[in-house]
């Protein structure tokens, strides 16, 4: 079936409309009308089982033809519909990225300006706090040791 | 062999793929970063606001990662309502 969809949708929908009507009235005709003209032509006479047989395989595909071609439009409304779906999804997504990022960017510079000023305070008071403290050396080694990832300490 | 090509042909011929495949959004680069290492202190410092300065820098960098894991978080929560909605 996928193969209809490289037909255009109005050549196909002619090509099985025409061969369901010729099916139809060449059926019509050939069981309940043709035989009282080929009476008048007997040299047609020995057709008239061909002509039955033609337009009952016409009228048979006709139908497949027109019931495929109903089903193959219901999916392609189906994947439309997806599509459409899946593309407002998208857009939604792309939007909450959108929304996460400046949120972040808000965030970060919260924490630039708070450090900042940590930092700012911690110059200030940097003499006085040196003048006052006399640092042991286990100090850095304890604090190194805590900052050092234990995975990578061992 | 020549039916037998052209009755699988035939069968192939029934085959459809799905043209439908929703893309997996592409998550900002800046959640990819992984988080660095804290910082440590030179040992032969000896003015405790280095130290000071040290710790108040990993803080900030805890900090920093705890929003990058949250922000993950909020991602995958945000992302998976909205994808949820395709089935």
């Amino acid at each position: 079936m996928w193969m209809l969809s490289l037909v255009p949708d109005s050549l196909l929908l002619y090509i099985i409309n025409t061969v369901l009507l010729v099916g139809a009235v060449g059926s019509f005709l050939s069981f309940f009308l043709l035989h009282r003209i080929l009476n008048k032509f007997p040299a047609l006479a020995p057709y008239h089982l061909l002509i039955q047989i033609v337009s009952a395989v016409l009228l048979v595909c006709g139908i497949y033809l027109k019931g495929g071609y109903g089903v193959e439009m219901s999916w392609r409304g189906r994947v439309k519909e997806a599509e459409a779906k899946v593309a407002a999804v998208e857009e939604q997504s792309k939007e909450l990225n959108k929304q996460l990022e400046e949120e972040r960017k808000k965030k970060q510079q919260v924490k630039i300006e708070y450090y900042a000023t940590v930092k700012t305070q911690i110059k200030e008071v940097e003499r006085q706090i040196n003048a006052e403290c006399k640092l042991d050396p286990k100090v850095n080694d304890l604090i190194n040791k805590a900052a050092t990832n234990p995975e990578k300490a061992k | 062999m020549r039916y037998l090509v052209i009755s699988l042909v035939l069968c192939l011929a029934g085959c459809t793929s799905v043209p439908v495949a929703p893309n997996w959004p592409d998550v900002p680069k800046e959640l990819l970063e992984s988080c660095p290492d804290l910082k440590t202190v030179d040992s032969s410092n000896d003015k405790l606001s280095v130290v000071i300065d040290t710790v108040a820098d990993n803080y900030n960098e805890y900090y920093v990662c705890k929003d990058k894991v949250n922000d993950w978080i909020t991602w995958y929560n945000g992302q998976q309502k909205l994808w949820k909605t395709l089935k």
